[in-house]
């Protein structure tokens, strides 16, 4: 079993090599194959940030786009760890285009309810109770303003530092550190209301 | 509170990695698209260095052009070799008692000839005196038109004997009267030449075909290439550019010219980010980054107004001097921006583009040095090194384009 598995990796490892180097050589077939494999991934990191579902997704293909025209930047060895250095290093390229987005945008807070349609709808178990428990988080977050959701998808879901996301958003580390702070109380209030509702329910 | 917000933030933390978003609208045509929308940018500005070989061909077609349409002309070219007449030219007023008059009989001496464009014939009758044919005539404002009709000189009787001969009807008139493609105009010189016949014909003859073959001409026009480099406060020259277009020039005297034209440019430039006013797109910059560094490209209209002068004019070959200022309409504007955070140095590469037109009229002064040769019939091969100076910013960073090229123009007088 652990003879497959080593196997497996090792298929998926080269597998993996192969679209890499495809894509530095602008494959594209070997682009495609990318795209299709990372997109969910991508969609997801980009869609915190982005309040709009179909501006998420052209964030998304644009960051695609700078992804395999920068390809040839991209350092990596074949080892195991290259599946996570490429997803490390598109996250980074898709936050920086969400966030170019933004900027574009000068963090105006968008209005508007988010259709039902764009997410996935699980079956009735234990796993989709979760499910709609993360779903809601998520669209918590996106409720934040611009700025706050910004810092807070950056420094506690993405795990930049106060240095970092100051320079890349070009504001102070106290700036940095007051969005996040006012954020989660934001948050912490909504939970608290929550488990509020919650308990009077089950009463 | 600590612990509260690390429970809360590893909560968030599994929430953005599981929860469950829809994730089937990848469409790869729409980044395929974005892509080759780039690699073509890139490969048209690759082939834009190639397109620039295309320029050699122009003064060659102008040069087929030319012989084409020189071999049409020389079967209809001037002879300049006029042989001398026996008889003088017409006087109108004798013209019916001339004709009543004359006896009939061949034309033993043959008329010179006399071609004008046209191959008109001007036959004359020894047995005439002192006159000359005339088949019809048209009175204008200033001159008299005289129709000179194209003949075989071998026809006896076509000119003074035929009964028929003004009549309109008659055969004669009418092949004679329908062979004249062109008429030829004789002004007072006609009335008044007696005692020199020949001279007096071969002068007017002279007179004609002088007018004809060299005319005062003084507007010129020609198409013009070049190729230019940029720079921006004498920085460094980033892709070499180009204009190709048209110019119209005007001699107002023997050594002084006005030309003005009108061409297509587009120059590549590189600034530093201090050359570069950013007030009109500080809106839309990252707070606090400012600009590293510009690479920009412009595509515009030029309209060059200048004035020439004749330093040395030999038979061949001219040198000249013109001084002149142009106008600016600039179409497109792209520029790719580094931009970076002073506090941290981190720095991030932005594409934009343009659309929209500014113009900048008399914005740009320009000092030439022309050498010209003359390529005979084709006309005149310019070899102009130039240079061009900004009075004032231009464009969405308000920049000073300074360029310098050599323009290559092939003129032709016109009329």
């Amino acid at each position: 079993m652990a003879a497959c598995v080593f196997i497996y990796n090792l298929y998926r490892l080269e597998f993996l090599h192969t679209i890499i180097n495809g894509c530095v050589q602008n494959n594209p077939k070997d682009q495609k194959h990318l795209y299709e494999r990372y997109y969910g991934y991508c969609l997801k990191i980009v869609f915190r940030y982005i309040y709009r579902y179909d501006k998420a997704v052209d964030v998304v293909n644009d960051g695609f786009v700078k992804v395999f025209r920068s390809f040839s930047k991209f350092e990596y060895k074949v080892t195991e760890h290259l599946e996570m250095m490429l997803m490390g290093w598109m996250r980074t390229i898709m936050i920086h285009t969400a966030i170019d987005h933004l900027r574009k945008n000068n963090f105006i807070p968008e209005i508007g309810d988010l259709s039902e349609s764009i997410w996935m709808h699980e079956d009735k178990s234990q796993a989709s109770d979760q499910a709609l428990l993360y779903k809601e988080l998520v669209k918590e977050i996106k409720k934040l303003p611009p700025s706050y959701r910004t810092v807070f998808n950056m420094y506690v879901i993405d795990g930049l530092s106060h240095q970092e996301i100051a320079d890349t958003l070009g504001i102070s580390i106290g700036t940095s550190k007051s969005n996040l702070s006012k954020a989660r109380v934001i948050l912490q209030k909504i939970i608290k209301n929550n488990d509020k509702q919650m308990n009077i329910c089950s009463l | 509170m600590q612990s509260v917000n690390d429970d809360m933030d590893e909560l968030f933390r599994k929430a953005a990695k599981d929860y469950p978003l829809e994730t089937g609208s990848a469409d790869w045509d729409k980044v395929v698209g974005q892509l080759s929308k780039r690699e073509r940018q890139l490969l048209f500005r690759r082939y834009d260095k190639k397109l620039l070989w295309l320029l050699l061909l122009i003064p060659f077609s102008f040069i087929c052009n030319e012989y084409f349409v020189d071999a049409d002309q020389s079967r209809m070219a001037v002879n300049k070799n006029i042989k001398a007449p026996n008889k003088s030219v017409a006087d109108k007023n004798s013209l019916s008692k001339t004709n009543k008059n004359n006896k009939a009989g061949p034309a033993t001496n043959v008329a010179p000839k006399f071609k004008a464009p046209g191959s008109a014939l001007y036959p004359i009758n020894s047995n005439e005196q002192q006159t000359g044919r005339v088949v019809s005539k048209r009175n204008t404002k200033q001159t008299e038109e005289t129709a000179v009709f194209l003949t075989d000189h071998t026809e006896p009787g076509l000119f003074h004997n035929d009964p028929g001969f003004y009549n309109k009807t008659s055969p004669y008139f009418k092949r004679n009267y329908t062979q004249i493609p062109y008429v030829v105009k004789y002004p007072s010189l006609m009335h008044s030449v007696k005692a020199q016949p020949h001279q007096a014909i071969a002068s007017v003859a002279d007179k004609e075909s002088s007018r004809w073959e060299k005319p005062d001409k003084r507007f010129y026009a020609g198409i013009v290439g070049s190729l230019d480099a940029t720079s921006i406060q004498f920085q460094r020259i980033d892709n070499p550019g180009y204009d190709i277009g048209i110019l119209l020039g005007y001699k107002i005297h023997k050594k002084w010219s006005i030309e003005a034209g009108l061409s297509l440019d587009k120059k590549y430039y590189y600034t530093k980010g201090e050359y570069f006013n950013t007030s009109k797109i500080r809106a839309f910059m990252p707070p606090n980054s400012e600009i590293a560094s510009v690479n920009g490209n412009c595509q515009m209209w030029e309209i060059p107004l200048s004035l020439r002068y004749e330093l040395k004019t030999t038979s061949k070959h001219t040198l000249s001097a013109s001084a002149g200022i142009s106008s600016y309409l600039m179409n497109r504007e792209s520029y790719n921006y580094l931009y970076y955070y002073p506090a941290s140095g981190q720095s991030w590469e932005y594409y934009k583009s343009y659309p929209s037109s500014s113009k900048h009229l008399f914005s740009v002064v320009q000092l030439a040095a022309g050498y010209t040769v003359k390529l005979h019939k084709v006309g005149d091969l310019r070899l102009e090194p130039y240079m061009k100076l900004p009075l004032k910013g231009m464009g969405v960073g308000s920049i000073h384009l300074q360029s310098a090229g050599l323009h290559v123009s092939i003129t032709k007088q016109v009329f």
